[in-house]
């Protein structure tokens, strides 16, 4: 009988703990593990290029079971195809809604232009119409509620939301709903209504201390905006239930220097909450009026300094964003624009694939009617959901790939014909040595607590 | 092996 032959897959990727541990990663099967000092040179071993062959150890058995290492019948170009055919299942949808596209805000570098206020009575009863047309066939719904600031259209908010949880109750569909909001509006009570409406996910910006923050993110109009979202995260703080908030930091130039004195403050504030999550992101040219004038960092600088401050904020008992960890994961840095069950929804109707580009043409794929149905343009659809891998030998040689699957960000490759890569993939190992420690620290927490 | 994160099918991927 010929013996098995099993060979390291083309989608790991390897890093070091800091206690010298091995830390494996495959992106095709999401799975992450690490081995002891004393399992690594086994590990080492059989990951080489040649594979192991015959019958496999304790130690080694656990690493197909993972995706670590793949029998060499397997056709892993397959795997990759197949993944990505997978999200034209039609059971699941992604709804990314405005019930707004106004701001109370004027931020330096925002890329929006605001051009009307609420959505339309007749936009929202296309909305309700079109998921409840949808409910029969669907088992999983998420919707972002994204603006303007929606916290503007709380009362819209409310309408839509109840309509949507008759019909996921009705049909017994599994559903999510998350925020990107300034925070400013979010006091309490109305956070408690968003809980009650499944909303339990929000993205809110704060960009350093006071000055900072306040020199870059302030109301339309002019006036101060850090008390006001810091006072309604510390009430927040107090309500004992299930959410999570990623407060993202915006770095450039002007606050770079701040950032680490403004996770000293968060960490004091929201330390040891695993509700509270730091996000850090530089600040780019997305399109605004004063793209010219912004500080950008250095794509270098930046890439290096996005993981010293998780790290920073990880050691002062801030937990980093889930959604770092869920970008890694098989599909899981696809953009909402290239799926094809994914669309955003404007005030007006106007329906969009990308969030950053909505004066482009390219971009207006088509209508929601008042009575639900969705007028669409296929042609521009197609445009956005078949760019990517396929057309890329680079991203098909990539151990990422079934992550992104070439297709991060389509505008950045529509716009410039160059290759998206993430963030995470372009600092794989630290990224994997971060998770390492968040998870090493939650379960010596765990232990303190049950002791 | 400890596992952190584990291995899901493309099918509980999406």
């Amino acid at each position: 009988m010929e013996t098995k032959r099993w060979l390291p897959s083309r989608y790991n990727a390897m890093s070091q703990a800091d206690n010298g541990e091995l830390i494996l990663y495959n992106s095709y099967s999401g799975a992450i593990a690490s081995f002891t000092v004393d399992e690594k040179p086994i590990v080492m071993s059989a990951l080489k290029r040649d594979g192991v062959s015959g019958e496999l150890s304790e130690t080694l058995q656990p690493l197909v079971e993972s995706g670590f290492l793949v029998g060499d019948d397997v056709d892993e170009d397959a795997r990759a195809r197949f993944l990505h055919q997978s999200l034209h299942r039609t059971d699941t949808m992604h709804l990314i809604v405005m019930p707004t596209e106004a701001c109370n805000f004027r931020c330096t570098y925002c890329y929006q232009t605001f051009p009307q206020g609420n959505m339309k009575p007749e936009i929202r009863e296309g909305v309700k119409q079109f998921i409840a047309q949808k409910g029969n066939s669907l088992q999983h719904l998420s919707i972002s509620w994204f603006g303007g600031e929606p916290m503007l259209a709380f009362d819209v908010i409310g309408e839509l939301s109840e309509s949507i949880l008759d019909t996921v109750a009705e049909h017994n569909i599994s559903y999510s709903a998350e925020m990107t909001t300034n925070g400013y509006y979010l006091t309490p009570d109305k956070f408690r209504s968003l809980l009650s409406w499944n909303v339990r996910r929000f993205m809110i910006t704060l960009d350093g201390m006071k000055e900072f923050h306040d020199s870059r993110r302030f109301l339309a109009g002019g006036g101060e905006t850090f008390d006001t979202i810091v006072g309604n995260l510390k009430a927040i703080k107090e309500i004992d239930e299930e959410f999570e908030i990623y407060i993202r930091i915006n770095f450039d130039e002007d606050n770079l220097g701040n950032v680490q004195p403004f996770l000293d403050y968060l960490g004091e504030q929201f330390g040891h909450d695993t509700r509270f999550q730091t996000f850090c992101r530089p600040v780019g040219r997305w399109g605004g009026e004063n793209d010219e004038d912004l500080p950008i960092c250095d794509h270098r600088v930046a890439e290096t300094k996005i993981w010293e401050f998780t790290e920073y904020g990880l050691d002062k008992g801030l937990g980093m964003s889930s959604i770092i960890e869920s970008a890694i994961m098989p599909s899981g840095s696809v953009c909402y624009a290239a799926k094809p069950h994914s669309f955003v929804i404007g005030a007006d109707g106007q329906l969009y694939k990308c969030t950053c580009s909505f004066n482009e043409e390219f971009n207006h794929v088509g209508h929601l009617l008042p009575d639900g149905t969705m007028d669409i343009d296929y042609d521009k659809v197609a445009f956005w959901v078949t760019g990517g891998e396929d057309k890329d030998t680079g991203c098909q040689a990539c151990f990422f790939r079934p992550a992104c699957q070439g297709n991060h960000c389509p505008l950045y490759r529509i716009r410039t014909g160059k290759r998206p890569c993430t963030f995470e993939k372009k600092k794989i190992k630290q990224v994997l040595r971060l998770i390492w420690k968040q998870n090493t620290k939650l379960e010596d927490l765990e232990a303190i607590e049950r002791s | 092996m400890r596992v952190l994160k584990p291995a899901v099918s493309p099918q509980q991927a999406t």
